[in-house]
């Protein structure tokens, strides 16, 4: 991962996933249904089959290809009943399970942004790169996900969408 | 002394004497077991006259006057013989086939008489009798054939008895088709009208002991209130020589059993009238007439397929005599309550307990063996609680009665994970690699493919793993799971599906998200169980898929 961050001059919008979480999203943010996801993985991933069977883990509720990247994001209703080692443990787990597998690159970092709670996974497999982010709020009640799938060159735009996201996260509660 | 003076015998005597004596030699000589030139024949002869001796060629000959009393067995042994010189031998249903006609000089012909009302169905001329005899490899069945025609058929068919063999059913034919023992032991029976086989419409209560033939039979079918009185029509089969006399009756089954008035409160108003048509045999059936739920299994007797899907006869069968043979589990729930019964042992909850606690103090994966000390059965041994490794822990597979009969193992965790793709593959390698389990035979491996599973312990909960589908996870694990490419190319799809599926459902715990990916990977040749920390319940894993194709793991709800 790079240490320098481009900084991305975008309009955004703040947009409600939820009656308690909303996010910034890119005013040149395309909307996509999970059928489209599929389609642009196919054509920018090169029908990789591993890409594809990510993409296809995708619920269509907010999918967005922001320049050339794949954007999923995913948020319940329901008052999340977890505990407060919830992202740690979830570190910890898909550490092991990672070294199992054929992943190369993978970091996982616990951050803390704006007060929220923030786990962020990263690997490369192949030239497809996979970026996992959950943040929950300061009292583990609410949490949202997001998946980022991108082509390994654009890794760099990759983690500027990231961070633009992770940073625009606002709980009601 | 006295003296013996011999009178000089006279010519007729003499010829008298001459031709008994020949007759008795013929007799003799005909009675001496004649060797065939076919070894295959021979040996199946030699083994059929040994079986089934003959009492000799002497033909009882009754009149109406010396009918014999209504037998519960006619031995045909002692009235036909095979007919060797005619045999014909073929391949059938997986097993040999020897099928033979009855002896010309033993003929014997029959027919079914509703007991009631005395009337004979399927007149005796509409008969015809022959011998099967069947070998898969190591026994011997031999069974008598009894083909009895309606009156149509035989009528627009006239060489019907040609036609219908035990290999080859006319696809026309309507009648019965009756196999029985050599001693006369009913075996089963199957009815056909046009070709197409007449299941009885409802289960005959007929399996009462106690009801009485030769008369308006009553057989009770008890149910849990009210007792049930069934007025039930006795079948018989009637046996004729060659004279056309009647040699035996025989109870053959109770058909037509209806309600008796007032013996139920769902009375249907009282018995019908005997059926005229050739009444199907009944299939055999369950206690009570339908699925039987034991020990929270789902289990159910089953009378294996007619077979006759090749043209042939329906082959013989016996209706199981246990009382119920096991289905698949195609939920889950029964074996979901088997685990939870077994998570009420104490001894195996402290062994769990130790397992978990270990591993999480450690960062080591503890676990222990699951060693029966017998099998069939269910005690468990108490076997030790070992160190693996920070990834693994190595089960060690016995079938033996000093170290225990292994059906599974179960190993903590820490990471909140499933089993993982090696820990599933570690419970099905034993099915043919394990040479105590292969040489312990069959039924052996049975037990253990129905009884295997492998339980990872997190502090969320315990999950399991059973085989639903043995051939689906040998073809799985042998296509994907055999080489060290494949295997790190299946795990690394493992851990993709679970991050992928984790991070599409917020609030998901590691063990659920790698619970899903097993589903995945593996289809419905494994079916995955949880339980939550402190409760001794089990559940089943299901997957639901949305309107719009998105799949969730739920718990089913078990009855």
């Amino acid at each position: 991962m790079l240490s320098v961050i481009y900084s991305i001059t975008t309009s955004a919008q703040q947009t409600q996933l939820s009656s308690s979480i909303s996010i910034n999203i890119p005013s040149d943010a395309q909307k996509l249904n999970k059928n489209e996801a599929l389609a642009h993985a196919r054509k920018k991933f090169n029908n990789d089959k591993i890409a594809l069977l990510s993409v296809g883990q995708i619920r269509d509720d907010h999918v967005y290809k922001i320049r050339d990247i794949l954007v999923s994001l995913n948020v319940s209703d329901a008052k999340l009943k977890v505990n407060n080692t919830y992202l740690s443990d979830l570190k910890k787990g898909f550490d092991a399970l990672t070294k199992r597998g054929n992943a190369t690159n993978y970091t996982s970092n616990l951050r803390k942004i704006n007060n929220n709670n923030v786990l962020i996974t990263n690997e490369i497999q192949g030239n497809v790169g996979y970026c996992y982010f959950y943040c929950l709020n300061a009292n583990h009640t609410r949490e949202i996900t997001g998946a980022l799938h991108y082509s390994k060159e654009d890794a760099i735009e990759a983690e500027a969408i990231l961070d633009q996201l992770l940073n625009s996260i606002k709980f009601k509660d | 002394m006295r003296q013996f003076h011999f009178k000089k015998l006279s010519f007729p005597l003499l010829v008298c004497m001459a031709s008994a004596a020949l007759i008795i030699h013929s007799c003799k000589k005909e009675n001496k077991t004649q060797s065939l030139s076919d070894p295959a024949l021979n040996q199946a002869k030699i083994w059929y006259e040994s079986t089934y001796p003959a009492a000799g060629n002497a033909r009882m000959l009754v009149t109406q006057n010396t009918r014999p009393a209504m037998s519960s067995n006619f031995d045909f042994s002692q009235h036909i013989k095979p007919d060797w010189n005619h045999a014909k031998k073929y391949t059938r249903l997986g097993k040999s086939v020897i099928e033979l006609p009855v002896d010309p000089s033993t003929p014997l012909a029959s027919a079914i008489k509703n007991q009631t009302t005395g009337k004979i169905l399927n007149p005796k001329e509409n008969s015809h009798n022959s011998f099967v005899l069947l070998n898969d490899g190591k026994n011997y069945e031999a069974y008598v054939m009894t083909l009895l025609a309606d009156s149509a058929y035989v009528k627009s068919h006239p060489g019907w008895a040609s036609a219908n063999t035990y290999q080859k059913r006319d696809p026309d034919f309507s009648g019965l088709v009756l196999y029985f023992t050599p001693k006369g032991q009913y075996v089963s029976g199957y009815a056909f009208r046009n070709g197409q086989q007449v299941i009885p419409a409802t289960p005959s209560a007929a399996t009462s002991n106690t009801a009485s033939k030769g008369q308006l039979t009553r057989a009770f079918r008890p149910t849990a209130r009210v007792e049930q009185i069934y007025d039930c029509t006795a079948w018989y089969l009637v046996e004729y020589d060659q004279w056309g006399n009647i040699t035996s009756e025989t109870f053959l089954y109770y058909t037509d059993c209806t309600p008796e008035p007032g013996s139920s409160t769902t009375d249907s108003g009282g018995g019908g009238s005997p059926s005229t048509a050739t009444p199907p045999p009944p299939q055999c059936q369950p206690p009570g007439g339908g699925a039987v739920v034991v020990n929270n299994g789902l289990t159910r007797v089953t009378q294996p397929p007619p077979g006759g899907g090749d043209g042939g006869m329906p082959p013989p069968q016996t209706c199981p005599a246990q009382a119920t043979v096991p289905l698949p589990d195609t939920t889950g729930c029964g074996v979901a309550a088997a685990l939870s019964a077994l998570a009420t042992n104490a001894v195996q909850a402290a062994q769990e307990a130790t397992i978990l606690n270990n591993t999480v103090a450690t960062g080591i994966e503890n676990g222990a063996n699951q060693n029966l000390t017998s099998w069939p059965g269910s005690n468990y041994m108490n076997t030790p609680v070992t160190p693996g490794t920070a990834t693994t822990w190595p089960p060690t597979f016995t079938w033996d009665a000093t170290n225990g009969y292994t059906v599974g193992f179960k190993h903590g965790h820490g990471s909140g994970d499933a089993p993982s793709p090696v820990d599933i593959a570690a419970i099905v390698y034993p099915i043919g690699n394990n040479h105590d389990l292969i040489n312990a035979g069959p039924a052996a491996m049975q037990f253990y493919k129905a009884n295997t599973s492998v339980t990872a312990e997190t502090t969320a909960g315990n999950y399991t793993v059973t085989i639903s589908d043995w051939t689906g996870i040998q073809t799985t694990i042998g296509n994907s799971f055999a080489t060290p490419a494949q295997i790190l190319a299946f795990n690394t799809n493992y851990s993709n599906l679970a991050k992928a599926y984790g991070n599409a459902n917020p609030g998901t715990s590691l063990g659920d998200a790698t619970a899903y990916a097993l589903t995945q990977l593996f289809g419905n040749a494994i079916t995955i169980y949880f339980k939550a920390a402190g409760s001794t319940n089990y559940t089943p894993f299901a997957i639901t898929t949305d309107a719009s194709g998105n799949k969730t793991l739920v718990i089913l709800q078990c009855p």
